[in-house]
């Protein structure tokens, strides 16, 4: 309903943007004086529009001449022969290096970045086996603790026995 | 959009398109001839179209210093890319669709947000800029008063500074520089009707602007319209 009604305003806001000049001559445009007479908001932006022009027709100069200027016709001719020239001369000597050291750059930021690539998305696969074997030696041999050696005597028995008895 | 009467056109600050009768056919061959490389043909094109150009730079800008600068570098730009220019449209629609870009370009780069400030003025010609247009009987009153024209101005110009850099150029192409909407669309890349819908937006904001400094002024005289 809404934009129902917003799509009506709209309608009818370009043809009030004609009749500003005669605002009088809205009223004999039925349908718009219609609209206005329902539709207070557009009755308001109809008054504020053409309010708005009497801000122009007070504010703004009623005669501003720009009489043609030839010193200005001399510098806008000027300003084009300069722009042309700087087109047309050639640059300087060092400037095919200056094209060179850019391709080079551009050419160096994509060869880094493909590289960046290759070693974020292959790397970790190449290394993948030697990960896994690495791992496979530190279950044999790193990470169980050491086994206590065995007694291997009688008296060697009977001297732990002793040791835990006295709190050692 | 029957029953909307033909509307004459507003003829303002003398800066009309008809006010400098240009032929089409004459201006079409300067445009061929510059088009090949001939620098004189395109000078006779400036000499034409230059004070118009200046007028609506001058009025889009809001009288700003830079207005001749802009003005050169929209024909400097012309002519650089004048072979790309397909005669479709008259030379001047197409110049003042390059203008347009040139100031609202401008407008980006400067942000010209504000001409005048209120710090500028005291309070008593802030009480005169905003009481005027409600006294105003219309265009004859007060014509001989510069300060009070001053004055009008400066009022519209804080006005116009509360608007959108597009809004704003649209109204003062048409109120000022006296195009019609469909000018103002070709220099927009707009359709008509957009263009009426924005600028009687715009006016309304205008008018919204200027209340809203009536109210934060409780002492002003009433809006008597």
């Amino acid at each position: 309903m809404f934009n129902f009604k917003q799509r009506a305003c709209q309608k009818y806001r370009t043809r009030m943007e004609d009749y500003l000049q005669w605002p009088q001559a809205a009223e004999r445009d039925g349908e718009l004086a219609d609209h206005l007479r329902s539709c207070a908001e557009c009755r308001e932006m109809f008054a504020a529009a053409q309010l708005s022009r009497r801000f122009f027709a007070d504010g703004e100069p009623q005669t501003r001449e720009f009489p043609p200027s030839e010193p200005f016709v001399a510098r806008v001719m000027a300003a084009i022969r300069e722009q042309e020239k700087r087109v047309s001369a050639p640059g300087p000597l060092w400037q095919p290096l200056e094209i060179l050291a850019s391709r080079f750059a551009v050419v160096a930021a994509v060869v880094l970045l493909a590289l960046c690539v290759f070693l974020g998305e292959f790397a970790p696969a190449l290394r993948q086996p030697e990960l896994a074997s690495a791992t496979a030696a530190t279950e044999i041999s790193g990470d169980w603790p050491e086994p206590p050696a065995q007694p291997a005597t009688q008296d060697e028995i009977l001297m732990s026995v002793v040791d835990v008895d006295n709190g050692i | 959009m029957s029953g909307v009467p033909k509307m004459e056109k507003k003829e303002p600050a003398g800066n009309r398109p008809e006010s400098r009768p240009v032929d089409a056919e004459y201006e079409r061959q300067l445009v061929r001839q510059a088009q090949k490389g001939d620098a004189s043909a395109y000078e006779e094109l400036v000499r034409m179209h230059h004070p118009r150009l200046l007028a609506v730079v001058s009025g889009i800008l809001r009288r700003s210093e830079d207005s001749e600068d802009v003005a050169q570098q929209v024909l400097v730009k012309a002519y650089v890319s004048l072979k790309r220019f397909d005669l479709r449209s008259a030379f001047g629609t197409w110049l003042y669709k390059i203008a347009v870009n040139e100031c609202l370009d401008y407008f980006r780069k400067k942000k010209v947000r504000r001409t005048v400030y209120e710090s500028d003025l005291s309070e008593e010609q802030l009480r005169q800029i905003e009481v005027a247009p409600a006294h105003t009987g219309g265009p004859g009153r007060g014509r001989d008063d510069a300060a009070t024209r001053a004055q009008e101005r400066q009022l519209l110009d804080r006005l116009l500074s509360e608007l959108d850099d597009s809004d704003r150029t649209m109204l003062v192409m048409k109120e000022v520089s006296g195009f019609t909407v469909e000018e103002i669309g070709e220099a927009f890349g707009l359709n008509v009707n957009t263009v009426k819908v924005r600028m009687f937006r715009a006016r309304a904001r205008l008018v919204e602007a200027y209340e809203r400094r009536l109210k934060s002024r409780p002492n002003m005289h009433p809006r008597s319209s």
